[in-house]
């Protein structure tokens, strides 16, 4: 994936900027809160539609204006792609609508077109965080991965809201209703749990790989722990496993008025030398596994769609001390472009182009 | 009390005459009954066309999480009007939402034991997908290639 121009209209504190970015690294320096940040936000929206940053749309809209627009061309294998997300204040939430080659596209249509992986200091929240920042990393991933991904989550999250809806209203709960709503979540729910599974099988044995290849403590073990009981093997089918959960929480369901059974509740456990890192792990510790976790989800892009995304790596790099620098730089080396922000270029790095990022302006140095 | 907008008695649609010209149309196949959330649905429907049955309002989607179930919704006037007319084929219209699939559903427990036949869209919108910003190709695609649910 190579993004060849990004154009952006009123977002953030960038009132108009047009970019042309270079094959390779591109290295942003600047200080903080001059904008180097946001414009790595800014390409992790025009592929994902969505901000690594912030869940509130109407943050990304520059003070005072009425729209966002960000625009970009970019050239992947599957040929040369117009694409534009933009973002306008509404009467209650805001609208975004997304456009493929100028013409208008939903969502789901669009998400995956040019893939990205962003990098970014909240990342260690993958490993020190709750279970539902571990599902967020999932879903994320995997929303660019499998097209019937995005769809099914959307579906059986909005099902599983409407299923609590129903347990917790006053009047008593409609059998018919309840036992569609179960039907509902067994088939996008299976697609989740599938999906999941067999993502986190190929994550882990790159995050192994990745980690070993800087630390000797491991190894590290990421593995899909589904709230679905999937066998001992863990090779179980997804909607029988589902149906059959459901049917046994049923009573407890109804009785405690939750939504008890099902991916919703998935987790991912990450351990190392077979102790839990989030409890036991040291902080250089949880910095090393997110590391190899964020590597292997490049790597497992890149194999599965046959070429690299998009790296955009904020402010994480200079953090890591000179070894763990360069075997991330190594294990990216085959990357077609990335996008590396700091505040002093990382002693390691071989940038193909530099940029110096002062109040909204992009000017190169190097 | 001409020119007052109501509701239509038997399919619930917003018209100035009691019974819609629709229902009293007698040229239109009694025997179809297609049932949309909205009043507004039907002018989607009708601009393709390609459907020439009757229609049913039932007011809303089921949602629970805004208060909406099933009682709130002319399900019953539905039941009623295929116990009296005993049509063929009720067509499901709703959007190919959550909300639109879980109701598509409900009624095709609800009318199926009365063993008139239940058919729902096929969609060629995407997920999400809204009949109001379907074009007409779509529409009477979708019509055409019902399927039984
Ligand atoms: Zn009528």
């Amino acid at each position: 994936m190579l993004l060849e121009l990004l154009a952006l209209t009123d977002v953030r504190n960038y009132a108009e900027l047009e970019f042309t970015p270079v094959r390779g690294l591109n290295l942003l320096i600047g200080d903080n809160a001059q904008g180097k940040s946001n414009l790595l936000e800014a390409m992790a929206m025009l592929g994902t539609g969505r901000s690594f940053r912030t869940t509130h749309d109407r943050d990304i809209i520059r003070a005072d204006a009425g729209a966002a627009t960000i625009s970009g061309r970019a050239r992947s294998r599957a040929g040369t792609l117009q694409l534009a997300c933009s973002i306008a204040r509404g009467p209650g939430n805001v609208r975004k609508r997304y456009t493929v080659n100028g013409g208008p596209v939903r969502y789901a249509r669009y998400l995956g077109r040019a893939q990205v992986v962003t990098f970014a200091p909240r990342d260690l929240d993958v490993i020190v965080g709750p279970p539902s920042r571990r599902r967020a990393f999932l879903n994320a991933a995997l929303s660019q991965e499998r097209p019937a991904y995005y769809p099914a989550l959307a579906s059986y999250t909005r099902t599983v809201e409407q299923k609590r809806a129903l347990l917790r209203a006053p009047e008593p709960v409609d059998s018919d209703l309840l036992a569609i709503y179960d039907e509902r979540l067994v088939r996008s729910g299976a697609e989740l749990m599938s999906g999941r599974r067999s993502y986190v099988a190929v994550l882990s044995s790159e995050a192994e790989r990745a980690y070993a290849a800087w630390a000797s403590d491991g190894p590290l073990e990421v593995r899909y722990a589904p709230n679905v009981d999937l066998g001992p093997e863990g090779d179980a089918d997804p909607a029988e496993a589902f149906e059959l959960r459901l049917r046994a929480a049923r009573p407890l369901e109804r009785s405690g008025r939750r939504v008890l059974a099902g991916p919703h509740r998935d987790d991912v456990t990450i351990r190392l030398a077979g102790r839990d890192l989030s409890i036991f792990g040291s902080q250089g510790q949880q910095r090393s596994a997110v590391l190899a976790l964020k590597l292997a989800e490049y790597r497992v892009s890149a194999a599965n769609a046959g070429e690299s995304p998009l790296l955009l790596l904020d402010d994480v790099l200079s953090e890591l001390d000179s070894l763990r620098q360069s075997a991330f730089l190594a294990g990216i080396a085959d990357v077609e472009q990335a996008f590396v922000t700091a505040t002093t270029a990382p002693p390691e790095i071989a940038a193909a182009a530099t940029y110096r990022v002062v109040a909204a302006e992009l000017n190169r140095i190097g | 009390m001409k020119d007052r907008v109501r509701l239509c008695s038997r399919c619930f649609s917003l018209t100035e005459e009691d019974p819609c010209t629709i229902c009293t149309d007698e040229r239109r196949d009694a025997q179809t009954i297609c049932v949309v959330a909205e009043a507004k649905d039907i002018f989607a429907v009708e601009r393709t066309s390609a459907y020439r049955g009757r229609y049913h309002v039932l007011g809303g989607l089921i949602s629970p999480m805004d208060g909406i179930g099933p009682a709130q919704l002319r399900v019953r006037e539905l039941l009623e009007r295929i116990g009296r007319e005993e049509p063929r084929e009720i067509i499901i219209a709703t959007n190919p939402n959550a909300e639109g699939e879980a109701t598509a559903l409900y009624l095709s427990r609800c009318i199926t034991p009365s063993g008139t036949a239940v058919t729902r869209l096929a969609y060629g919108l995407p997920i999400g997908g809204d009949l109001d910003y379907a074009d007409e190709v779509t529409l009477t695609r979708a019509l055409e290639g019902r399927r039984a649910l």
